[in-house]
């Protein structure tokens, strides 16, 4: 049990058509006004990706696209290990939900899912404890 | 962050055992027993899933069993997710601004 598995997990639900949310996770001028200061994208399986902001800079590339739904890419601050990043898009009640993932790639996959937000909990507890 | 750390974490009763140990440098055993609803063998039993999960470390004084908290696995762990939860609550909340504010221009 020596593998380090880290994950984030989020979603958010924006009051628009897929489409439009799709245009604004590919579109390098809408990238570069919510992803980063500057961002560089070529939205193909393979495409290179940076990412600059506020002096840090990210290098990655694209993992894969399935168009108008998914786009999964690699990225690193300089000196970090890599990270994976998914971000999916659904149709929800009030628009589309954006749900994205980002997993440190330093170790195998270990834990999933809802047994990881329990122990989080566990963790953040635990942790206020070790501080106090 | 291993899966052992989470599972030392899981359980309440160890949770007050590292409560215990943060208190002070180092304990015995008996020491923290002294302090916890649980026997003194219950804790040994809770220090070895801590110490499994490298939460805890050991140093033998004599005939004596001293316990140190080592808190490393839960910062590294903790400060990484933390910091991209962070990053990315704010990246939705500029993405979900955008969007916004396109649909505004675009009825408009």
């Amino acid at each position: 049990m020596s593998g380090r598995e880290q994950t984030v997990e989020r979603e958010r639900v924006i009051d628009a058509p897929a489409k439009e949310v799709w245009e604004a996770l590919t579109d390098e001028r809408l990238l570069s006004e919510w992803l980063g200061d500057e961002v560089e994208l070529e939205p193909y399986e393979g495409g290179a990706l940076s990412v600059r902001t506020e002096g840090e800079e990210r290098q990655g590339g694209v993992a894969w696209v399935e168009e108008g739904r998914e786009l999964a890419f690699t990225w690193s601050r300089e000196g970090e290990a890599p990270s994976l990043v998914e971000l999916s898009l659904e149709p929800a009640l009030a628009g589309t939900r954006v749900r994205v993932v980002e997993r440190a790639l330093a170790g195998p996959v270990a834990i999933s899912g809802h047994a990881w937000e329990e122990r989080l909990t566990a963790l953040s507890d635990a942790v206020t404890l070790a501080l106090v | 962050m291993t899966d052992a750390v989470f599972t030392a974490l899981a359980d309440p009763t160890r949770r007050r055992v590292i409560e215990s140990l943060a208190a002070r440098e180092s304990a015995t055993a008996t020491a923290l027993a002294a302090d916890l609803p649980i026997t003194r063998q219950a804790v040994t039993k809770h220090l070895g899933a801590l110490r499994a999960a490298e939460l805890v470390s050991v140093e033998r004084l004599g005939r004596e069993v001293h316990y140190r908290l080592d808190p490393r696995p839960l910062g590294d762990a903790a400060s990484w997710i933390e910091r991209v939860g962070a990053e990315w609550d704010s990246r939705l909340d500029a993405l979900e601004r955008l969007v916004k504010s396109r649909r505004g221009r675009g009825s408009t």
